[in-house]
């Protein structure tokens, strides 16, 4: 089954009333889907996110189509960012964290992409044509714990989150799933639930391409055993 | 495949090292931690799936299967400053994050793997072959950068040029990587030109002050407590020095490894 099949899978057996996303962080302009368009303005990578998902488009963003250097940064799009971005000082000056020591300790902590990306390429699941980085559910809790029960399904385990409350949807959804090559789960951040209108009562869910053929199969048993 | 991940922050760090290793299947897994007490539990975990773990720093490195190297040197046989310029020509060549195998032979060791670090490249794994030569396994990096950001002095490189030929600098030289340690001060000698004698087996013994201990038990003391004590590889050489007639603990080095602390930040060279 391919990926676009099996997006489609995943979007029927849990129900989702919009799409799962794929993510690719493109190395060079060669990675890119040809018949891909360039995104028009700049706007920040979570809303990127909704756009793919709420608007079905598929794009890809390079460095000036990024308006968010918290977001480019941790995605390996932008190398160079300011010094109070690149430290932490900035979330200590937003009021994020006590003491500017907090925010440095969180900030060193963040998962991050090193090397360096040309282009965030994104498309809905069900019609993307390239193999994602990471693939991100934007559901409730409830789909989300069905979520988990299908990664854990295969080979048991635990499912460990992590997350600070700042740099969501590029940190934890993409960085982390894509440095570490294994699923994390984030509650948002002031940025994606302000400009990308993550709803309240919708949390991210994020997995590597690896995971997505056994989840799917694994939503499949559940279905069978609990409608 | 080399994968590069930070656990700082979780209280169980051990469960996203566990997840990383199930879905690795060859490699090297590289792990930044905020220290001891998130190494040990990575420790464990990675032993009881039986993969090799080295530890170094705060980071972790755990072996999972072989790591294919885009390209691959041999400089066995080649001396000091041969070996580094040899790999600097093809290092040069490649992409930062590029993988290359180097196969060198004790002599080039530490002149390889400190010079390479001081220029901004990352040792990943050193094996020692069974034909007793090394297999150095090299990340290439950015070039180092050094900001205006001020520095604390942590560290000593005490040089001796004089070796046997001046008893009171040759006693100088230990004494005084003694008395740095005790103002928790990094210590490390280099013994090049005349000093490069002092690494000759029993030459030390010779050397007694009459109211000091012999110079050989100041030596002695400094190597059980860690110091490093390098020497010139061409100085040995030009005296005849070789592994065979090379005092116990004495390492073998050239100017890379020379260079690299004194372009240190952080350390202050003693010329004795």
């Amino acid at each position: 089954m391919d990926i676009k099949e099996l997006g489609k899978k995943l979007e029927e057996l849990l129900e989702l009333e919009y799409p799962a996303v794929g993510v690719k962080l493109a190395k060079s302009e060669d990675e890119v889907p040809k018949e891909y368009e360039e995104l028009e303005e700049p706007i920040r990578h979570c809303e990127m996110i909704q756009i793919a998902r709420k608007e079905g488009k598929k794009f890809y963003a390079p460095l000036d189509k990024h308006s968010c250097k918290g977001g480019a940064y941790a995605i390996g799009i932008l190398q160079n960012p300011p010094e109070p971005l690149a430290t932490g000082k900035l979330y200590y000056k937003l009021g994020n964290f006590e003491t500017e020591e907090g925010a440095v300790k969180t900030v060193e902590a963040i998962p991050k992409v090193k090397e360096k990306i040309y282009a965030s390429v994104y498309a809905p699941l069900s019609d993307t044509d390239f193999d994602p980085d990471s693939i991100m559910v934007i559901s409730s809790p409830k789909k989300g714990l069905r979520l988990v029960q299908a990664l854990l399904y295969k080979e048991g385990g635990r499912f460990q989150a992590d997350f600070a409350g700042i740099q969501s949807l590029c940190a934890d959804a993409v960085a982390a799933v894509k440095v570490r090559g294994v699923a994390n789960a984030t509650l948002g951040c002031n940025g994606s639930r302000k400009y990308a209108h993550i709803d309240d009562g919708e949390m991210v869910f994020a997995f590597p391409s690896s995971d997505l053929e056994n989840i799917v199969k694994a939503l499949e048993h559940f279905k069978e055993i609990w409608g | 495949m080399i994968r590069e991940i930070s656990v700082k922050g979780l209280r169980s760090p051990e469960l996203l090292v566990a997840s990383v290793l199930n879905k690795m299947k060859d490699g090297l897994l590289v792990i930044d931690t905020d220290g001891e007490h998130q190494i040990k539990p990575i420790k464990d975990i990675a032993s009881k799936m039986n993969y090799k773990v080295e530890v170094e720093n705060n980071t972790v490195k755990i072996h999972v299967g072989k790591i294919e190297a885009s390209k691959s040197i041999n400089v066995v046989g080649a001396t000091c400053p041969g070996p580094i310029i040899m790999v600097s020509d093809i290092l040069e060549k490649m992409e930062v994050g590029e993988l290359l195998e180097i196969i060198a032979s004790k002599n080039a060791l530490t002149d390889l793997t400190e010079g390479l670090k001081g220029i901004g490249h990352e040792i990943l794994s050193v094996e020692e072959l069974e034909d007793g030569n090394y297999k150095i396994l090299v990340k290439k990096g950015e070039k180092k950068e050094e900001g205006p950001a001020s520095v604390n002095i942590d560290e000593v490189f005490i040089i001796n040029t004089t070796g046997t030929g001046n008893a009171e600098r040759a006693y100088s030289t230990f004494m005084m990587a003694d008395i740095a340690q005790k103002m928790k001060l990094k210590p490390t000698i280099f013994l090049m030109l005349d000093g490069a004698s002092l690494a000759q087996k029993g030459e030390c013994d010779k050397v007694k002050h009459p109211v000091f201990p012999k110079l050989s038990e100041l030596v002695k003391g400094v190597l059980n407590s860690g110091v490093k004590i390098y020497v010139c590889e061409l100085s040995a050489e030009f005296r005849g020095i070789n592994q065979k007639n090379l005092e116990e603990g004495f390492e073998i080095a050239g100017a890379p490894t020379f260079f690299n602390y004194l372009s240190k930040p952080n350390v202050r060279p003693v010329w004795l």
